[in-house]
């Protein structure tokens, strides 16, 4: 998948002087879902707080409400909804939350290909779950995005140099933690 | 923006494959069309008229307890009609009164 590049200019406003929405959301919806994401891990969660940190500026933007920078807004709206959600989910389901094959998905055609796949994903998502919220996020820029250091150190309002120890040491453990799990053969 | 870098690195490809799995493939449009939800329409009549129904209603009850309340509590708070309506005096006739002109019956 080509994943949209990381865009810090602005959206280029229609003759109503708003950015076009549609823009808008092809512009930076992975990344309100690859913030979300890190801190659910879970790619349908994730996509439905993306909607409806969309949603809600589709809204005051009806209300004619003045948001200057919509970047900024909906990446801290989101955040604000994922943190909500995981207060909900908490209170649902105390510290683990309901999981169906370890919440990964999974596009293999093969079933015993899927299969094997589907247990590595769970296992490197569980130990992604163990991981801090903060290298979580740098991994998935990172990965889902292909979002380079500068890219990630703007987008979370960080220094490059913090950007790239949280990667380096996030990919360290993660390394260990899989070799501990006998996941030595990797894709 | 610098170029994207896609080394070698097994765990770079197990990494890239496992969040490339978790997005949504194609990625789904924006669906503003939670934004209207279908609702009936409504006239702008229709509050008044559930209210003047409930006005109505209330009113009806009221009165209704009114009149049950002065039938059973007649003798009591209805108007008293005096002895003429009591026993033998309400039988026999009144006395005319003394008029010039007509002749008088005893």
């Amino acid at each position: 998948m080509n994943s949209t590049p990381p865009k810090s200019d602005p959206p280029c406003p229609s003759p109503t002087g708003r950015p076009d929405f549609d823009e808008l959301y092809a512009r930076h919806s992975r990344e309100v879902w690859a913030l979300v994401y890190a801190r659910c891990l879970n790619a349908h969660t994730a996509m439905d707080i993306t909607q409806e940190a969309f949603l809600r500026l589709w809204r005051d933007w009806e209300a004619a409400e003045p948001i200057l920078n919509p970047r900024a807004w909906l990446l801290r709206v989101a955040r604000n909804l994922a943190e909500d959600y995981a207060k909900s989910a908490f209170r649902r389901f105390g510290t683990h939350p309901p999981q169906t094959m370890h919440g990964v998905q999974s596009r293999e055609d093969s079933p015993l290909e899927r299969l094997a796949q589907e247990e590595t994903f769970g296992q490197l998502r569980d130990i992604l779950e163990e991981m801090p919220q903060a290298d979580r996020e740098v991994l998935t820029f990172r990965y889902a995005l292909d979002y380079d250091t500068e890219q990630i150190a703007q987008l979370l309002g960080i220094n490059s140099t913090a950007v790239h120890m949280r990667l380096s040491r996030a990919r360290q453990r993660l390394a260990q933690r899989l070799k501990e799990q006998g996941i030595g053969q990797l894709p | 923006m610098k170029p994207t870098h896609h080394s070698s690195d097994p765990l770079d490809g197990l990494l890239r494959a496992y969040f490339r799995s978790q997005m949504p493939t194609p990625w789904p449009a924006f669906r503003p069309q939670r934004l209207h939800r279908p609702t009936a329409p409504q006239s702008p009549w229709s509050g008044y008229a559930s209210r003047l129904a409930l006005a109505a209603s209330v009113a009806f009850l009221l009165l209704t307890g009114y009149f049950l309340a002065g039938g059973s509590l007649g003798s009591g708070i209805g108007p008293h009609l005096g002895p003429l309506h009591e026993g033998k005096a309400a039988r026999e006739p009144l006395p005319l009164p003394d008029m010039p002109g007509l002749p008088q019956d005893h």
